[in-house]
């Protein structure tokens, strides 16, 4: 038999083979658990560290040998860097880490169709439960419970008893308990409404995430029956459906008191995962709230994300007005040099984000000092302001991080002679290029991490089509392309992860599936991989456009900081 | 034909209800994957009894003369850079991949660290095939990482054009998790190239170097 050709025809249905074939044995639910868990073991801290960064307990980096003779240390020989936080591992191309939860290690595997897969009913597949020693010696030796060789990708790890014995408590934990927000038939999902949003785009957002909700279960109903029925192997299958409820989470108050308003609510219902979501101000309170519970908050509609390396548990669609203002710097890198830039903003979370990404961005790159201009607290941005800010006279280039309602003036600026140049956010000013008065046109860009409008109108056919089906009127299209992308997202998620409702397996699953969802969103194209926390990375300058039917052009190409 | 319909049945399953799910123990060890000849001129050897197994065979690729960025932001003309009269080691990875690219990059180092004073003598390139996240200042910190020394080049570029080289050495395979783990060596430009499937250990690598550098490709059977 061809092995090679079997897994690559196989790909990412190998892992199902094996799980139609192989299961774990017969024992009683309670009898394994108990020699597993010995009594509930909290938490190995110390064990988690092991696994999940590839840092011993003495502070020095785990260190093991792959393929015979290659040396591989601490993250890069970290149990989680192949095997995932999940422990349920994940393919990449043909190899496919195996799932190294408890309910899996410690319990035998046996083939449950010996008639159909007569070849496999010994050996690959099948060995006898792990114990302490078992696993102690494939850890080190790579020698798995059947006495047999693992494949030589799994590292043979360096580990003295004192660095053996946390991790094997940690793994005697691992995949242990369910995650709250589940129950036999339901599976709790919320969504955040965050402060003092606008009205128009809450509505669209939820409207999109009921219509979701309804249909899903309305899918669901006869799968849960099935589940009852219990038919044959699919039965695994059919359990792995659960009725979807929406709980809409509404925050109010200053941002700072959002992470006890947070706590209370998963106190009151505890959710499995939080999709989607709208905020006035950046998302850090919700995403810190997130890590904190390791809860999976995936794809909010905001533009002020944490920093990249906030954490796990969430996933952003961009990196919002930090990314406008990357993309700018680097835009202006190629623009002749030396010319003075003013930055004009308000006061606030957008505003600061924006100036200060750009200002770092700049002086990365070694070019003119950027100044700064900010419009404190409810100070109008009128033509008499803006005048203000073209002096001693008016710079090159001018940069206002400055959202609709504070561009109605912008024709201001008509008679500013020597400005070559004025950027505005389609982050904070989505009609952005229609916002620009004929006279202006000519030296008026928008920074556009979208995709055009007219790759748009294309790609959002399928979305369109399911919001009518679903009685809804595409009304703010950014916000319900990107809730249904989100919702979907979490949908799919849910069901590649099947029955093994583990957070951090879902988070997997979305960094490693993005890339190939048909779903449209926003953004002209989306992906993921191990620790990638923004879908989409680059954006487009464009200029407004009396001509083209969409109201602009791109002038770059897709710019990626 | 066994094989083929075993591969097929559980993935008209996946229809029912997706087919990832790793819970089960499938693909207990993988050692010893061996290929199944896909491209004419495959050669069937493959490397030593013991230690990672790997397929060889001889191809020959036109690299297409694109530019492409360098780990200090530099354009770097592929073609140019390859046409070296120094033996080439070629590998495609990521930055955030998980499973195979630490492995085929450690193996580099690995290997790098093996040669001592003569790795000057083989130009070693890692091109990352998701160009839009490996800018050229992560693929530098990557480099760190894992120790690489001149003249062990990193590459990234625009999607397209890298898309353009992996098509060119058969290595596109599609999404980036997708990808397999592959290795090139070239003895001179003049030389054909010898594919490398699979994961040979750093030994491996160094005398297909050496046998490659001294005498041409390797012969069909592994000593």
């Amino acid at each position: 038999m061809n092995e090679g050709r079997l897994r690559r025809a196989g790909r990412g249905c190998a892992a199902l083979l094996a799980l139609s074939i192989v299961g774990p044995s017969a024992l009683a639910e309670g009898e394994w658990r108990q020699d597993v868990a010995s009594a509930g073991e909290p938490t190995s801290e110390a064990g988690k560290q092991i696994y999940r960064s590839g840092v011993l307990p003495s502070g020095e980096p785990l260190r093991a040998t792959v393929e015979e003779d290659v040396e591989v240390k601490g993250s890069q020989a970290a149990c989680a860097s192949c095997h995932g936080r999940s422990g349920l591992g994940f393919s990449e191309a043909d190899r496919v880490p195996l799932a190294i939860t408890a309910p899996v290690l410690f319990r035998s595997r046996t083939i449950e169709r010996p008639d159909l897969y007569a070849s496999r009913t010994e050996g690959e597949g099948t060995r006898p439960a792990y114990t302490s020693e078992t696993l102690g010696r494939a850890i080190r030796e790579g020698v798995d419970s059947a006495g047999r060789p693992l494949d030589p990708l799994m590292p043979r790890y360096a580990v003295g008893d004192d660095e053996l014995e946390p991790l094997l408590a940690y793994l005697r934990t691992l995949g242990m308990e369910a995650p709250p927000g589940l129950t036999d038939e339901v599976i709790h999902v919320g969504t955040v409404v965050a402060g003092d949003v606008d009205t128009e785009q809450r509505r669209a957002m939820l409207e999109v995430l009921e219509a979701y909700f309804r249909s899903k279960n309305a899918e669901t109903r006869r799968e849960t029956i099935r589940a009852r029925a219990r038919m044959l192997h699919k039965e695994w299958h059919y359990r792995a459906y659960r009725e979807w409820v929406l709980h809409v989470w509404e925050l109010e108050g200053s941002r700072e008191s959002w992470p006890a308003q947070l706590e209370e609510r998963y106190a009151e219902q505890p959710v499995f995962a939080l999709v989607s979501g709208l905020a006035a101000g950046d998302w850090g309170p919700i995403s810190g709230f997130c890590e904190a519970r390791e809860i999976p908050c995936l794809l909010p509609n905001t533009d002020l994300p944490p920093a990249a390396d906030a954490g796990f548990y969430s996933i952003f669609f961009s990196e919002g007005v930090a990314l406008e203002a990357k993309v700018l710097a680097r835009h202006l890198a190629d623009r002749p040099a030396g010319r003075r830039i003013v930055q004009v903003y308000r006061d606030g979370e957008a505003g600061s984000v924006a100036s200060g990404a750009l200002k770092r961005a700049l002086e990365a790159q070694k070019a003119t000092v950027v100044e700064d201009r900010r419009a404190k607290g409810s100070q109008p941005i009128d033509a008499d302001f803006l005048a203000r800010q073209l002096e001693p006279g008016p710079p090159a280039v001018l940069v206002l991080w400055l959202s609709e309602g504070d561009l109605e003036s912008l024709g201001a600026l008509e008679g500013a002679q020597g400005l070559e140049e004025i950027y505005l956010s389609s982050s904070l000013a989505a009609e952005c290029t229609r916002l620009v008065p004929a006279p202006l046109r000519d030296r008026t860009f928008c920074i556009r991490p979208f995709a055009l409008p007219d790759q748009s109108a294309r790609q959002l056919r399928p979305t369109r089509a399911w919001l009518k089906v679903n009685g809804i009127e595409m009304t703010q299209e950014r916000i319900q392309v990107d809730t249904f992308f989100a919702v979907r997202t979490l949908g799919e998620a849910l069901r590649h992860v099947v029955g093994n409702f583990s957070r951090e397996y879902v988070v997997e699953k979305v960094e490693h599936r993005l890339s190939s969802t048909v779903t449209p969103s926003s953004y002209p194209e989306v992906s993921l991989a191990s620790g990638q926390r923004f879908a989409s990375k680059g954006a487009y300058i464009v200029q407004p456009s009396a001509e083209a039917e969409s109201g602009m052009t791109a002038v770059t190409d897709w710019i990626v900081p | 034909m066994r094989a083929v319909i075993l591969a097929i049945v559980p993935c008209l399953l996946s229809a029912l209800g997706g087919c990832s799910d790793p819970s089960a123990e499938g693909h207990h060890h993988e050692h010893g994957a061996e290929h199944a000849p896909e491209h004419a001129g495959h050669d069937p050897g493959h490397g030593p009894e013991h230690g990672g197994k790997y397929s060889r065979m001889l191809e020959s690729y036109e690299v297409p003369d694109v530019l492409l960025l360098g780990q200090d932001g530099e354009a770097v003309r592929v073609a140019g850079l390859l046409e070296t009269e120094k033996p080439v080691m070629l590998n495609f990875i990521f930055t955030s991949c998980t499973t195979i690219c630490p492995v085929q990059t450690a193996t580099f180092s690995s290997v790098q660290e093996r040669l001592a004073a003569e790795q000057d003598e083989v130009q070693m390139v890692s091109i990352s095939i998701d160009p839009s996240y490996d800018t050229p200042s992560r693929l530098a910190d990557y480099a760190e990482r894992h120790g690489a020394a001149e003249p062990w080049r990193f590459l990234t570029g625009e999607p397209e054009t890298i898309r353009r080289v992996e098509r060119a050495f058969d290595a596109y395979r599609g999404d980036k998790m997708s990808h397999r783990p592959l290795t090139f060596l070239r003895a001179r430009p003049d030389a054909p190239w010898l594919r490398l499937e699979g994961f040979p250990t750093s030994a491996d690598l160094v005398r297909e170097y050496r046998v490659l550098a001294h005498s041409g490709p390797a012969p069909a059977q592994a000593p």
